[in-house]
């Protein structure tokens, strides 16, 4: 049974991906990518969890810094602890900078990011703005699942489940592994 | 999830409130929710940095985002409006991080820091904020070091004019709109010309967020027809009597909305979740807490705005979550439908199987049978002749009597226009030709774009029926152009080449306007227009080299001679065929000639005496000050002949500045020395030698200096040193 469901989600993701055109764009505005585009265009990709975040001035800049505790380390350097700038924060006196697209992680919050190369003042775009967070939700039987927005998951009380939607916003997170890891071994497979 | 985790996420949920979500989607502060504004919205400076994208070499970009800019100032109701600062200074700045400048600007080398090696990211928009939600700076960046860009429709290139009407969106606070067909929404393709044009639903966001004037107003409330507890985050959406989507919003976190900004109008308003095409995800962090667990569901009586009243439409309540949705990102919006036109479409979803059927808010519009596969329907769409432009929702009912309702998912639009001729395909640079242009699809409110100019119906252009417009020309850069006529729509006709602007060159003044017939008059020419390889000729004879001013308003020659005699043509063409003429005259006798001008300044009130010395003087040689080459000259308050070689002038008031001098014979030769006298406001006198070969002062003008004083002291002492000489001879003898 347990094989099954994988195989189904296997072919689920492989269809979801195969529908998603490469060439549409998310504003701000940033290439509509499936996961392997996430991952071609990344040049570090983690699932981890935030610490904590603070907000940091560079050069007369804002960047939210996030401490991440990492768990894995899909590409790039592996560090068990790392932080992360993402444009964008909010000073002690409520003045801040926002860049639409540009997404804000929760603390305590587990996600899969895809992280482009860290820019000149030691930030860095999530991989096609809000695509390159996915967040990691974890289900009472022990499943977990990667959506693409905190809507569902914040007003969840403890102890309850709401219905799970089955639409786009959620994924396997085995097969969207599967499909990250296939996409790393096309990178490393001699052309 | 662990119980921890959760907690944590709960609270993190609860440090991003939802109070702030507003009418329409804003860009709301992320901590206190307030709407991002700013203070003085009637005048949002805006500046286009003129060296564009390095894919446009005819800085079309600024045609386009100019374009942008002017969508979003028509709208109407609200006191938002971007003033563009189009002067050299400003638009040749580069500091867009500045606070003092709201630049839009193509960043080809990653200048910024947003845009490394690989970026996926195409454009962004900055926002600056005070902790009030005023905004108080926001600059618009294209990556131009990754993509390329288009302002012609070129294949796989991004649409400047779409991706910059975007942008400005959210430069003026707006966040995306669940509509799928808005202007805001998320996402666009290459090639998508649609989201050039604003929504209704992007209209009254910026109606909403700078409102003028009284408009109606809808609220309601989202509850949950299971407990009636309330729904954060609803996306709730109203569609006008047409069935055309006017205007979406998001509900409080207590579930209430308020659509804002209606025009009197019988509006269905509905709710949704804001799960698919647009998440939450797609949004600023402050409208975290929307919630999607919900089916969607339509009020059953209709609103009725006729003024500038509110209307309370009470409680809507929604089934729990249903396992159908129609649309996702993966397909391209707004799916475009043209007027007596059929198209095959296919959305895509989930639960969307046979028994279901498929409506378009528009009844008007025809759907053929669908074909349901589950994860997509495939249906065919007939738009009626006459059919108005908007936008119309899709909804699914499924077997069970389940919904999903898919806004603005069907843009309406005329066919594309098409342009088959300009008459004439060729006038002056300088503007005033009065064109026509033919071709199909022509209707009100359309714009034509000829090099950087842009010609609107009604303003400067009328559309005089869908076959013909006429406007008259504004100056417009030399060379030839494509002649772009663009609908209301957005999508646009392309007739390349078709018109040609010529650099006709314009003769204001030619100085002198006759020479000696023996050649060798050194002429300046006064105008505009003149280019490198300009020619000219005096009936009919090539006068050889010219000199052109870099900015094409003065050329020089040295004329080569002919019978005394004419006024004969004086002709002037630029390489590009472009002619004008004048006219110049021959004279037997010889060019007066100037070979020094002393003082060569005085005052602006007039009254110095200048001596001119050099050859060919008559008693009637007159002078004349030119302050500026295509300027009227002004005559000299008094010449007197001294003889051939020395004329007495006395200047006339004129303005500050250095002019030129003419010196001519009355319908005979002259000759022009340019920058020869410079009028001062102090008192003039004084100042260096300026004539071509400086010359010896003559006694007279020796003497009319303050120092002649000095020479008689000079000549005294000289005198008695002679005779103390002469004395001292005598002595030693």
């Amino acid at each position: 049974m347990r094989q099954l469901l994988a195989t189904l989600g296997l072919l689920v993701v492989g269809f979801l991906v195969a529908l998603l055109p490469a060439r549409s764009i998310q504003a701000g505005t940033a290439l509509r990518l499936d996961l392997g585009g996430l991952v071609q265009r990344s040049e570090l990709v983690v699932e981890a969890r935030v610490l904590s975040a603070r907000t940091v001035e560079l050069e007369g800049w804002l960047a939210t810094e996030y401490l991440l505790e990492v768990a894995r380390t899909f590409k790039g350097a592996h560090e068990a602890c790392r932080t992360v700038r993402l444009p964008g924060g909010l000073r002690a006196d409520g003045s801040g900078l926002l860049i639409p697209g540009v997404p804000h992680l929760a603390t305590g919050e587990e996600a899969l990011l895809f992280l482009e190369r860290e820019g000149p003042r030691g930030t860095r775009m999530t991989t096609g703005l809000a695509q390159g967070r996915l967040t990691l939700r974890r289900l009472s039987d022990g499943r977990r699942q990667l959506v693409r927005d905190l809507t569902s998951m914040e007003l969840v009380a403890p102890g309850s489940e709401r219905a799970e939607r089955g639409d786009r916003s959620v994924l396997d997170y085995a097969a969207c592994l599967a499909e990250i890891e296939a996409a790393l071994n096309r990178e490393k497979a001699p052309r | 999830m662990s119980r921890l985790s959760r907690i944590a996420l709960i609270v993190a949920a609860v440090a991003f409130p939802t109070a702030g979500l507003v009418a329409h989607v804003r860009l709301v502060h992320p901590s206190n929710g307030t709407p991002l504004r700013w203070s003085n919205p009637a005048t949002v400076s805006i500046v286009i940095n003129a060296t564009g994208s390095d894919d446009i070499a005819d800085g079309s970009h600024e045609t386009s985002l100019r374009m942008a800019i002017q969508d979003w100032n028509a709208v109407t109701g609200t006191t938002a409006t971007l003033v563009e600062d189009a002067s050299d200074v400003s638009q040749a700045r580069t500091d867009w991080s500045s606070t003092g400048i709201h630049l839009i600007y193509f960043d080809e080398t990653n200048e910024s820091g947003f845009f490394p090696i690989g970026s996926s990211t195409v454009a962004i928009t900055p926002v600056w904020f005070f902790s009030s939600g005023l905004i108080q700076d926001a600059d618009v960046l294209f990556n131009g070091s990754g993509f390329h860009f288009t302002t012609a429709g070129q294949a796989g290139r991004f649409d400047v004019g779409a991706v910059g009407a975007h942008e400005l969106g959210h430069l003026l606070g707006l966040d995306h709109s669940g509509a799928v067909g808005a202007t805001l929404y998320p996402y666009v393709d290459t090639g998508l010309v649609l989201q050039r044009s604003l929504s209704q639903d992007d209209a009254h966001g910026l109606r909403d967020a700078y409102p003028q004037g009284t408009w109606g107003r809808i609220s309601g409330t989202i509850v949950r027809e299971s407990d009636s507890s309330t729904v954060a985050g609803a996306y709730v959406v109203a569609r006008d009597a047409g069935g055309r989507t006017a205007a979406s919003t998001l509900a409080t976190n207590n579930g209430a909305f308020t659509l804002r900004g209606l025009d009197p109008d019988v509006y269905t308003v509905y709710a949704r979740p804001l799960d698919n095409p647009v998440d939450a995800g797609n949004l600023g962090s402050g409208h975290a807490g929307a919630e999607t667990d919900f089916e969607p569901a339509v009020y059953a009586a209709t609103a009725t705005i006729t003024g500038g009243e509110t209307l309370d439409l009470g409680e809507l309540a929604v089934g729990d979550d249903v396992a159908l949705n129609l649309g996702t990102a993966g397909d391209q919006f707004p799916a475009r439908v043209v007027v007596g036109q059929s198209r095959t479409i296919t959305l895509h979803g989930s639960g969307l199987f046979n028994g279901s059927s498929l409506t378009a808010s528009d009844p008007d519009l025809i759907l053929g049978l669908p074909t349901w596969f589950g994860s997509q329907v495939s249906f065919q769409v007939t738009v009626p002749a006459g059919e108005p432009r908007g936008h119309v929702d899709l909804t699914v009912t499924n077997s069970a009597g389940a919904l999903s309702i898919l806004p603005a998912a069907l843009e309406v639009t005329p066919p594309s226009p098409t342009v088959t001729s300009v008459d004439p395909d060729a006038g002056p640079m300088q503007g005033g030709a009065a064109l026509t242009i033919s071709g199909t699809e022509f209707f009100a409110g359309a714009r034509i774009v000829i090099a950087d100019q842009i010609y609107t119906d009604g303003v400067n252009a009328s559309v005089v029926d869908d076959t013909t417009i006429t406007l008259t020309t504004a100056a417009t850069p030399p060379g030839t152009h494509d002649v772009v006529v663009i609908d209301a729509s957005g999508v646009e006709g392309r007739l390349v080449a078709a018109y040609t602007a010529r650099s006709a060159p314009v003769i204001d003044g030619v100085l002198p306007v006759a020479g000696q017939a023996s050649g060798g008059t050194e002429v300046v020419l006064a105008g505009d227009g003149f280019l490198d390889g300009l020619a000219v000729r005096i009936d009919g004879i090539d006068q050889g080299a010219v000199t052109v001013e870099p900015d094409g308003t003065e050329a020089r020659f040295t004329t080569v001679g002919g019978v005394a005699g004419g006024p004969y043509t004086l002709e002037l063409e630029n390489p590009d065929g472009s002619l004008t003429t004048s006219s110049f005259s021959y004279a037997a006798q010889l060019d007066p000639s100037v070979a020094a001008i002393l003082p060569d300044s005085g005052s602006t009130g007039g009254g110095t005496i200048v001596t001119i010395t050099g050859a060919n003087f008559t008693g009637a040689t007159t002078v004349r000050f030119v302050g500026d080459p295509g300027a009227a000259p002004v005559d000299a308050a008094s010449v007197t002949f001294v003889d051939p070689g020395t004329l007495e002038v006395v200047t006339p008031a004129h303005e500050q500045g250095t002019v030129g001098v003419l010196v001519e014979e009355p319908g005979g030769p002259g000759t022009f020395v340019e920058q020869a006298f410079t009028f001062s406001g102090g008192g003039g006198g004084g100042g260096c030698a300026i004539a071509p070969v400086p010359a010896p002062p003559r006694p007279r003008a020796v003497l009319e200096g303050a120092w002649w004083l000095f020479a008689v002291v000079l000549l005294l002492t000289a005198n008695a040193r002679r005779a103390r000489a002469a004395t001292a001879r005598r002595t030693n003898r």
